[in-house]
């Protein structure tokens, strides 16, 4: 069973710790909420796990493997891939190159990674619109695009940095059922970055919560959110 | 003169200096640096053409092969310095985290280490020669008299741009290179991988860089070690009016540049000719307080955060 970890990391930023010894795993299969207040260090653990940020502190591992010290594009190869806030498409590109792009990554040809790239945009509910220019993409779909886009790269582990950010409700819904079925039709394990307490409660099947760069809980939903200092820390504050 | 041969002459430059402007713009896109060697790739091959001496009389080397080799042999000196010059002077210095600014410098130093082994392999006496004498005759076309150099120029640019926009539309390689144009650390990002996307933008811009010392040979008959400073500051403006990053704006930012100094030399008043250039770079900064982003490239493609 594939697995990713971080082993006791931690980053320095000068003056500010923003994580202090942070364990955290991610298994095949699962969907894992990262919760925590602004500031608490999820997008940098984020940016830890996918290569983007070295460590002061720690490892990262992919089946027991490090992969410390990997740069993002060799972590895409390794099955690490993610989505980011600012979705950041090539809008002078097509929406089908926009994810045939990152298809290319693992395909032996452009036809293969050009069905590849299709069937992860049918995926989304976009595959209507595969010809348009990524530029012309209202931003809802921009994001639906950027989660294509790292499934193209056929990851084992997906990290979805804020997918829900500035959607409304239905699409949020979409959204929600999109994430339920990535793990039984791309079989990768999800990490979500939520701040949408409601969507993360309905799709995750275990929470790690931070708090000023330190882990405050990490367990089954029903216990995380029952724990009084999940509650004081964050959700109460909510 | 005739308008039409006007238009032809006007087309010609602006054909040449597109295709300088697009190599430029294709290894800015990639690297976000300003080659400025890329006009000495261009007189390297010039120079390539004739055997390596100081003597004056510049006998045929390259030259002298037949045609089909002849033109195979120029892309691949030129090409394989491009690949050299990345290689050896921008890749260590990349990975080293350099900066734009660095890197252009880097730059500068390639140019002038090219120019300096030129001028002292070559002398810096011009030298000529007559190599495509055939090319140099006058055609009639209807009734009108126009330089067959500048047909051909026209016409092998035209087919050089659909043949590099095929193969950046349908080639896996061309796809990364656009996105990488783009954005090249979301390129990155998703698994393209730098080293190869940037050799390959600058094997590209070698190609067009020998297209451009065929023509300009073919053109004025004058190799000097110097001649592709000129050019390389044109194909830098080009890009930059076209709009920095974008491959269609190098490409009409190029030929604008190139087609307005052509018919400002033919249309200024005589006393006014030898300032054309203050008329042509005095036009490139009223475009450019209007347009800063460029003339080509549309309102909404600017970064979003």
């Amino acid at each position: 069973m594939s697995e990713l970890n971080t082993e006791a990391i931690s980053v320095q930023f000068q003056g500010l710790r923003a994580l202090d010894s942070v364990d955290l795993s991610l298994k095949e299969g699962e969907i894992l909420g990262l919760l925590g207040p602004n500031g608490a260090g999820k997008t940098t653990l984020v940016n830890v796990i996918s290569g983007f940020q070295r460590p002061t502190e720690g490892t990262v591992r992919v089946d027991g493997k490090s992969v410390g010290g990997l740069t993002p594009d060799a972590l895409a190869r390794c099955g690490v891939a993610r989505t980011f806030q600012s979705v950041r498409l090539f809008r002078r590109l097509s929406v089908l190159e926009n994810v045939e792009i990152s298809a290319l990554c693992h395909a032996k040809s452009r036809n293969e990674a050009r069905s590849t790239a299709r069937r992860a945009l049918e995926f989304v509910g976009l595959g209507p619109v595969a010809r348009r220019l990524a530029g012309e993409l209202p931003y809802a779909d921009e994001r639906r695009v950027g989660i294509a886009r790292a499934l193209a790269l056929r990851p084992r582990f997906l990290l979805l940095d804020e997918p829900a950010a500035g959607m409304t409700d239905s699409e949020c819904r979409d959204l929600v059922e999109i994430v339920r079925q990535l793990p039984q039709s791309f079989g990768c394990a999800v990490l979500l970055i939520e701040h949408n307490i409601g969507l993360v409660m309905e799709v995750c099947n275990r929470l790690h919560v931070l708090n000023g760069g330190r882990t405050l809980a990490d367990g089954p939903v029903e216990t995380v959110r029952n724990n009084p200092d999940v509650i004081a820390a964050y959700l109460g504050g909510a | 003169m005739n308008i039409v041969q006007l238009l032809v002459d006007a087309a010609s430059l602006g054909s040449q200096y597109a295709l300088v402007a697009l190599g430029i713009g294709l290894v800015f896109g990639v690297m976000r640096m300003i080659n400025f060697a890329h006009g000495d790739l261009i007189m390297i091959g010039a120079y390539a053409l004739v055997v390596p001496t100081a003597a004056d009389l510049a006998a045929p080397l390259i030259g002298a092969w037949p045609f089909p080799l002849l033109i195979a042999g120029i892309l691949c000196v030129v090409t394989l310095v491009a690949l050299a010059t990345e290689r050896f002077a921008f890749r260590a210095l990349r990975k080293r985290g350099a900066d734009g600014s660095t890197l252009l410098i880097s730059s500068f130093a390639v140019s002038y280490l090219i120019q300096s082994l030129v001028l002292f392999i070559h002398t810096g006496r011009p030298k000529s020669v007559s190599i495509f004498g055939a090319l140099t005759q006058q055609v009639t076309i209807h009734g009108v008299r126009v330089g067959l150099v500048d047909i051909v120029t026209i016409i092998v640019t035209i087919l050089l741009l659909l043949g590099l926009s095929l193969y950046l539309r349908r080639s896996r390689a061309g796809i990364e290179i656009r996105a990488a144009a783009e954005d090249f650390t979301m390129a990155r990002m998703l698994g393209v991988r730098a080293d190869r996307a940037i050799a390959l933008a600058f094997g590209l811009s070698g190609i067009l860089a020998a297209a451009v010392s065929l023509l300009y040979v073919a053109k004025t008959g004058v190799l000097d070690f110097r001649m592709g400073v000129p050019l390389a500051i044109a194909g830098f403006v080009g890009t930059v009016i076209g709009g920095m990053g974008s491959l269609p704006g190098a490409v009409l930012g190029g030929f604008s540049l190139g087609a307005a100094s052509m018919l400002l030399q033919a249309l200024l008043p005589a006393e006014l000719r030898p300032a054309r250039d203050a008329f042509v770079y005095g036009l490139v900064i009223v475009v450019l307080l209007f347009r800063p982003q460029g003339l080509f490239v549309t309102g909404n493609a600017g970064e979003r955060i």
